[in-house]
């Protein structure tokens, strides 16, 4: 048995401090997919990049990195620039930063080709177009000679594929191809992943934070934490049955559609709704003129102490929709209503912003730039006592405190700035802000969509125990649907601005009507394990 | 989507002293060049003016720590003098460009009608003259001197002052935290003075400290060729330019000590100026 | 399979990824010209009417320092129209620009044009060897001191950081004091006639105008370098197995030009203006310390004419600057990314 890709008892240090990889061992196989999974910090980029030679500067190795018996930690420099151009590629995160902008698509195909195969430039354009037409994309010839912002990213990702094939490798690494892209693009991506290497029989090493992603490509699966290999084995084994504790936790705190725990909404009793929307629309001019549809006759209503999720896509408008509840932004037409009280169909003033602050708050996606950087955490959320329920210095800091300790932030915390937290724990301030001003609506728009897994579990935990507590009625806009599932009783679709469906999850999710829902629906991805016949 | 933080983990942040080593060291350097130029009239062994012609052009010596010049004055009584008007000029220039910028940016950044469009257009059309060019222009009308120019300057660097602040305010406005606390129901000026600005103030404040050093260069240039400070009031300077007869007769001092005075301050507020901006710039991620 | 059939062709366009009307370049061009033209009709309104500031008798301002007869008050008075409305003024100082009359010198009993015109070539001259030295030393200065961070980074930035401190003027007399009176290479004052002489004349000032300039772009070039030596693309094509030099010559060259020719418009300012403290220094007959004399000869017609020619060679080089940015990079081209 031939081992492709050998990592052996690999450490990896800066002089001074912690090892950033610890002692880490796996193997893949020819024709083999292997899962790499960790959160942020545990490693899994470095691992990845090892195998084609790729240290960060200053670092200091142990242990060996082997690919087809080669060496890369030690490797000469010609040795390694032969991995790279024949034996192995590599399929980056984000292919906006990773395909040099000022030049073509085809000039980033074709370099590689002219540089080393000895193609005349007309050979390699077409061995471009016909690789181009492999990962199925279409007017390849036009392609060629676009500039990579005139592409989608999935698009995008595509033409890196194809970069990466282009050699024929027989070791394809994939660092987290598709966390950029939308769930419809990625499963497309995802389909093209399996088919070329199952075709090529090249053995795979694929980078994820998500297990059923893992779960879905690959037979073997390694567990990363902090640089160190906690679990490996079959896909179906670690998932199912997880032996190391982080494993489990993992498991337990990724997402899934489990349809028997969708939260029930509230007995309908013909009070007033707390949000009311009627043919809610937004149009946007863009910078060449034309004219963007953000939102198209958005018509629902929620009931004081639902819970409704928003689901879509980028472009689908949900962000505009929270927007516009919070009134970040104006609609142009149709009407908005919190509490019965009907929105002015412009920004609103002063007096207005701060009554309606008491109704509905949100809590936004990025952990890193929704508090000031400047103010202490406690002191963030005592400023919001003070505005709202009129307390006194001393009164703010201790009902700060209080709240602070509800959501999980310890008083030996309440002085810190946001950059000595965590992601997590600054979407619990965030949520600590939002919810000192006592409002009856909260909207989180994303609001763990940039959190590692375990950390959104979390998270999410807190919004369901705060919502009981409190009473509150949630909206939630989000593009993942296990998220929903878990959280909101009701739930509405939207594709490009339009809602393509709505009404109960649990009805929705077991039974779409819309095609996009069933789409949306079918992209999740499914484990290897489920798909083959009992 | 997660936010992988390699990044940040591959590259070395100084998070314990402010400055770097050098950074302290200019920091020094400054300090005692403006405490001797303060204390001047305190500490100064000679008048700088007193013209002794016993003793001209003599090397460094017990009487004069620094040697004399070409009509026998004390060198170091006339550079610690000479630093008071070096020094005042850009101090001026800078204090004032700096608070009318981030006022002028402010109003600019955060309004989004013809207030911001004719200043963004003010800006444009004030960028078009290097402050120097001004400078002089100012003199050819109001003479010569040192209050000329140094209006004229204020009024060169407060467009480059309020750009900055400009974009910085437009970036700011559209953060979630800013839009958080629009959410919340606080008033839009406390927003803007008592959140926004005090979280530009660094980053724009390092930057008027490298234009200090500018302004340092320019005014000094202006004296040297004789459009700036006139006799009998000295700067560095117009020092350089007296003591070219003395260069050229092969006595290097005169001439050298003034230069040297003025390149160890310009460099010395550089290496702060831009270390600041690059704390800063880490700080807030 | 269905998932892969609906994924395959291009994405529905989103905002971000419309393939933007390319803005036709001669739409681009003629909107910087216009740009251009309003911003120098502006300069010259804010260059005429800057003596208006000052109070009192045009007429005795324009003579200040020479004899304030009445009669030469009234000769002055008439030739230069002062009496007409300032508007007048303003429009006829235009036109006559606008035909090659940019008055007269009190200096020099000439047309302003005239002496200018014989000047202008030293300038340029001057100019064009400073802005030589500059683009060939800071670049490859920069250019080094990013590629090689062990031993030339810090060579380099060190040096850079303590040449940047240093005033054209002090690096003129610190030159002249070594090459030219101790050393003898360079003459240290004139400006030769015309040919080779012109060129050794000119070195040692153009070396001294460029010193902190050199600095600034060794700067520029470098910290441009290193931020595109961080970019994700050049990882990529390293990955692909691309040598370090093609790396760097297709990936990272091209992508950090932008900003150093934004920097670069700036520097052309600060060349042209610190030229009159470099030509007076040097005793360079050029444009430059035409300036300087005429501002202490009180000669304001010429000081106006002058600071006017400045001032439209910036703004000139400016939208030169922003006229090749989109041919660099497309993006920008395309309206979806602004420098």
């Amino acid at each position: 048995m031939s081992k492709l890709l050998e990592i052996d008892q690999f450490t990896l240090h800066f002089p001074g401090r912690g090892a950033l990889l610890n002692e880490v061992s796996l193997h893949v196989d020819d024709g083999e997919a292997v899962a790499l999974v960790g959160e942020s910090g545990s490693g899994k980029s470095l691992t990845t990049r090892a195998a084609l030679g790729l240290f960060p500067e200053t670092s200091r190795l142990s242990g060996s990195v082997k690919v087809q018996g080669l060496d890369t930690t030690s490797a000469p420099a010609a040795k390694l620039l032969q991995l790279r151009r024949n034996r192995a590629s590599m399929i980056f995160q984000d292919p906006r930063a990773g395909i040099n902008p000022v030049r073509t698509v085809g000039d980033f195909l074709t370099e590689t080709l002219v540089r080393w195969r000895g193609l005349s430039r007309e050979e390699s354009v077409e061995r471009a177009i016909t690789q181009l037409e492999q990962v199925g994309l279409r007017r390849t010839k036009e392609m060629m000679r676009q500039y990579p912002h005139q592409l989608s990213g999935g698009m995008l990702q595509r033409v890196m594929i194809a970069a990466a094939l282009l050699d024929s490798p027989e070791l394809l690494l994939c660092d987290e191809p598709t966390t950029a892209l939308d769930v419809t693009t990625q499963a497309g991506i995802l389909e093209l992943l399996r088919e070329q290497q199952q075709a090529r029989a090249m053995g795979m090493l694929f980078i994820t934070h998500d297990l059923n992603l893992a779960a879905s490509l690959c037979d073997r699966v390694y567990v990363l934490r902090k640089g160190e290999v906690v679990e490996h084995g079959a896909a179906c084994d670690v998932f199912l049955s997880p032996q190391a504790d982080y494993t489990r936790q993992l498991v337990g705190a990724t997402p899934r559609i489990e349809l028997d725990k969708v939260p029930t909404a509230p007995a309908a009793d013909g009070t007033m709704p707390l949000l009311s929307v009627k043919g809610l629309g937004r149009r946007y001019e863009l910078p060449g003129g034309e004219m963007l549809t953000a939102l198209n006759d958005a018509t629902f209503t929620l009931a004081p102490g639902g819970s409704l999720g928003v689901v879509g896509e980028s472009g689908s408008g949900k962000s505009t929709l929270a927007r516009m509840i919070v009134a970040l932004e104006t609609a142009d037409e149709g009407e908005l209503a919190i509490n019965g009280r009907v929105r002015a169909p412009r920004p609103l003033r002063a007096r207005e912003r701060k009554l309606l602050a008491k109704d509905v708050q949100i809590v936004f996606q990025d952990p890193y730039l929704s508090l000031d950087p400047r103010i202490a955490v406690g002191k963030a959320v005592a400023d919001v006592f003070r505005l709202h329920q009129g307390q006194g210095r001393a009164d703010a800091v201790q009902s700060a405190r209080e709240l602070l300790e509800r959501v999980g932030i310890g008083p030996e915390r309440f002085d810190s700035k946001p950059r000595a937290l965590s992601g997590g724990q600054r979407q619990r301030v965030a949520i600590a802000k939002a919810l000192a001003a006592r409002p009856k609506l909260l909207v989180l728009d994303e609001a763990t969509s940039a959190l590692d897994v375990s950390v959104q579990a979390q998270v999410l935990e807190l919004v369901e125990e705060v919502r009981e507590q409190l009473g509150l009625t949630i909206l939630f806009v989000t593009h993942d649907l296990a998220v929903v599932s878990r959280l909101c009783a009701e739930l509405l679709v939207l594709q490009q601005g339009q809602i393509v469906e709505q009404g109960p999850t649990a009805k929705i999710l077991s039974a779409p009507t819309s095609d996009y829902t069933r789409t949306l629906l079918d992209s999740r991805p499914r484990a290897l394990w489920e798909e083959q016949p009992a | 989507m997660t936010l992988t933080g390699t990044l940040p983990l591959l590259r070395t942040r100084r998070y314990g002293s402010l400055l770097s080593v050098t950074g302290w060291v200019a920091v020094t350097v400054t300090l005692v060049v403006v405490l001797l130029s303060l204390l001047a009239p305190v500490l100064a062994p000679y008048d700088p003016d007193f013209v002794d012609l016993s003793s001209v052009l003599g090397g460094p010596s017990s009487a004069h720590l620094l040697g004399t010049d070409a009509l026998g004055r004390d060198m170091l009584s006339r550079l610690m003098f000479g630093g008071r008007t070096s020094l005042v000029g850009p101090l001026i220039v800078v204090a004032a460009s700096t608070v009318l910028g981030l006022l002028l940016g402010l109003a600019a950044g955060w309004t989004d009608g013809w207030i911001s469009r004719i200043l963004t257009r003010v800006f444009d059309l004030l960028f078009a003259f290097p402050a120097l060019l001004l400078a002089m222009l100012a003199i050819a009308i109001f003479g010569k001197g040192l209050m000329a120019p140094i209006l004229a300057m204020t009024i060169s660097y407060i467009p480059y002052v309020a750009r900055l602040t400009q974009q910085l305010v437009v970036a700011e406005r559209s953060r979630p935290y800013v839009q958080a606390y629009r959410v919340l129901g606080f008033r839009t000026p406390w927003v803007v003075l008592g959140r926004v600005m005090p979280n530009l103030v660094p980053t724009v404040g390092a930057q008027s400290t490298l234009n200090f050093g500018y302004v340092l260069a320019d005014l000094a240039a202006l004296s040297f060729i004789g459009l700036g400070i006139q006799p009998p009031t000295s700067d560095w300077g117009a020092m350089i330019e007296e003591a070219r007869g003395a260069l050229l007769g092969g006595h290097v001092l005169p001439a050298l000590l003034p230069a040297l005075v003025v390149v160890l301050i310009v460099v010395s507020i550089n290496v702060i100026g831009e270390e600041l901006s690059d704390r800063i710039g880490g700080k807030l991620s | 399979m269905a998932v892969t059939q609906l994924a395959a062709p291009p994405a529905p366009p989103t905002p971000a990824t419309k393939k933007s009307p390319t803005a036709a370049p001669l739409a681009l061009v003629l909107r910087k010209v216009g740009t251009l033209l309003i911003t120098l009709f502006f300069a010259s309104l804010i260059v005429f009417f800057s003596r208006f500031v000052l109070p009192g008798d045009p007429a005795r301002f324009l003579l200040r320092g020479r004899s304030p007869k009445p009669e030469a008050l009234a000769e002055i008075t008439k030739q230069f129209g002062l009496d007409k409305p300032p508007i007048e003024q303003y429009f006829t100082w235009i036109g006559g620009i606008l035909h090659g009359d940019w008055g007269r010198s009190l200096t020099y009993r000439q047309s302003v044009s005239d002496v200018l015109l014989n000047r202008l070539p030293v300038t340029l001259e001057l100019v064009a060897l400073a802005a030589v030295f500059i683009t060939v030393l800071g670049l490859i200065a920069g250019m080094l001191a990013s590629l090689n961070k062990g031993g030339w980074d810090r060579f380099i930035l060190i040096t850079v950081t303590a040449a940047g401190a240093i005033p054209p003027f002090v690096a003129a007399i610190a030159l002249t004091a070594l090459f030219a009176v101790q050393l003898g290479w360079f003459p240290s004052f004139g400006s030769g006639d015309e040919g080779p002489s012109r060129l050794w004349h000119l070195t040692l000032p153009a070396l001294a105008l460029g010193v902190t300039f050199i600095a600034f772009m060794a700067r520029v070039t470098r910290s441009s370098m290193n931020e595109q030596l961080t970019r994700e693309h050049v990882e990529v094509a390293t990955s692909r197995g691309l040598t370090r030099s093609s790396v760097v010559f297709r990936h990272v060259l091209r992508n950090a030009l932008g900003p150093i020719l934004t920097v670069s418009g700036v520097l052309i300012a600060g060349l042209l203006v610190s030229s009159a403290i470099v030509e007076q220094t040097f005793g360079l007959t050029g444009i430059g310390q035409l300036l300087v004399q005429s501002i202490d000869r009180l000669d304001f017609a010429v000081v106006q004419a002058i600071v006017m020619i400045i001032v439209t060679a910036f703004v000139l080089a400016n939208t030169v600057v922003d006229l090749i940015q989109p041919l660099i990079d497309p993006r920008i081209a395309a309206g979806t990314e602004s420098r």
